[in-house]
């Protein structure tokens, strides 16, 4: 039987981004393994051997547009932090206010972002679901995460959809309307949507069920993975960075309290 | 093992995979839609988040139905979304809490059960979930104490999810939508 979720995409491992043909399964690596590593290192100069090797990985899919704007993103919401931060410091003088001890905890969100947006930018759906199917997963996992990354484009199009209905009807869709009437916002946009999420799963459940999935069944990927070179060679890069920064926290230590 | 992980059947785990998707986009989108992390968005996606998983458990009446609909989340977050592992233990924990709270109802045909497991979910999640900020801010203390408010503020609107979350199953049990 063919689990395949046909579309008009590439196959697994030839990207959208330009300039790239890795695997998704070696991006899910990179991203696994940089949440662990990030968490574990707390010192400055590990953080910013994670952060160096991340930013590469990150301009080498070329998007720069989107990289600037999840910067300027981050940018906000640092600078935001900072503020409280120095505030709460100046309201209690037992929390002191330093650049470094703010630097860190930056630091690994902007590790993250290097890493999450290769992989959402440049992997198609179908590739992901060939990963995830590569993976092993029992059937009872498999089948509600296919689902879920299948689902996640049509909804957003349900979402759009309810968004121009509402429009038509004289209804302002903004940020001054969420606060000004969020429980009217909230209830025009979510109903219909609750609606017609449980349509779609009764569609697609019934679907499913006479298509004969089940527990057991042998499921055929659509195309097979692509595991080339440069893959190997990004994890093998990614797992040296880590055991880097992971040489550095330990010289160096942390400035988390009772961890140095 | 093997006879609790195959007892779903595909319609229910297409439920389970719809809804999984449903709350994840609209959470994100309703934090994208308030700008961030201001008190509105926050108490807005978590009444959504919280509707979304009454409706769900009202749908699937089956005990570990919330335990694999965190697995699922977690599994597509840390792959995907660069969610932190650390995340995994705390949500697991948060899932085996309510599906704990839920078994002696399991037989119950009513909203109650459903309502127990999310406000125990809930609660058990948002607790862990301070203590994973503790992890990723541990340098600088000061930044906990802003978490703690976002984080109270986030629950104020589960706990509105638990209510709305009771009105639309019963809303849809009068389409005839959920089944008793």
């Amino acid at each position: 039987m063919q689990a395949s979720f046909i579309s008009r995409h590439e196959g697994p491992g030839e990207e959208a981004g330009r300039g790239t043909a890795l695997d998704v399964r070696s991006r899910m690596f990179v991203t696994l393994l940089s949440s662990a590593v990030t968490i574990a290192v707390s010192s400055f100069e590990g953080q910013m051997v994670l952060f160096a090797a991340s930013f590469l990985y990150a301009l080498s899919i070329r998007r720069f547009r989107a990289l600037l704007t999840a910067y300027a993103a981050l940018a906000v919401m640092a600078g935001m932090a900072a503020l409280f931060t120095f505030g709460i410091s100046s309201l209690m003088p037992s929390m002191p206010f330093s650049f470094k001890g703010l630097a860190v905890p930056f630091l690994r969100g902007a590790v993250m972002l290097n890493v999450v947006l290769p992989l959402a930018l440049t992997s198609r759906i179908q590739a992901l679901l060939t990963a995830l199917k590569s993976l092993r997963l029992p059937f009872c996992i498999y089948i509600p995460g296919a689902v879920m990354i299948r689902f996640i484009p049509t909804f957003m199009n349900d979402i759009r959809q309810v968004a121009e209905t509402l429009k038509i009807r004289g209804y302002r869709l903004g940020f001054g309307e969420m606060f000004r009437h969020p429980l009217m916002m909230l209830r025009l946009m979510f109903t219909p949507l609750l609606f017609r999420s449980l349509r779609t799963s009764e569609e697609l459940g019934i679907a499913a069920e006479l298509k004969g999935l089940e527990a057991g069944g042998r499921f055929v990927p659509f195309r097979g993975g692509a595991w080339t070179r440069r893959d190997t060679a990004l994890v093998l890069l990614s797992v040296a960075c880590a055991l880097l920064a992971l040489y550095c926290h330990a010289v160096w230590g942390g400035e988390s309290m009772g961890m140095r | 093992m093997t006879r609790f992980l195959s007892c779903w059947s595909a319609r229910e785990l297409v439920v389970i995979g719809v809804f999984a998707a449903a709350s994840k986009v609209a959470t994100l989108l309703v934090a994208l839609a308030g700008g961030g992390m201001n008190p509105v968005s926050l108490m807005g996606k978590n009444l959504i988040f919280t509707t979304l998983l009454v409706v769900m458990l009202c749908k699937v009446r089956r005990p570990g139905t919330l335990l694999l609909f965190t697995v699922i989340n977690i599994i597509v977050s840390m792959l995907l979304l660069g969610a932190s592992v650390t995340l995994l233990p705390a949500m697991f924990v948060a899932a085996l809490a309510a599906e704990a709270a839920m078994w002696p109802g399991r037989a119950s045909s009513g909203v109650g059960n459903a309502l127990i497991g999310a406000a125990v979910f809930d609660v058990v999640s948002k607790v862990l979930s301070l203590g994973v900020s503790w992890l990723f801010m541990r340098e600088n203390p000061a930044m906990m104490v802003m978490a703690v408010p976002f984080v109270l503020t986030g629950y104020i609107g589960s706990v509105g999810g638990l209510f709305s979350g009771a009105r639309a199953v019963r809303e849809l049990r009068h389409a005839g939508i959920i089944h008793q």
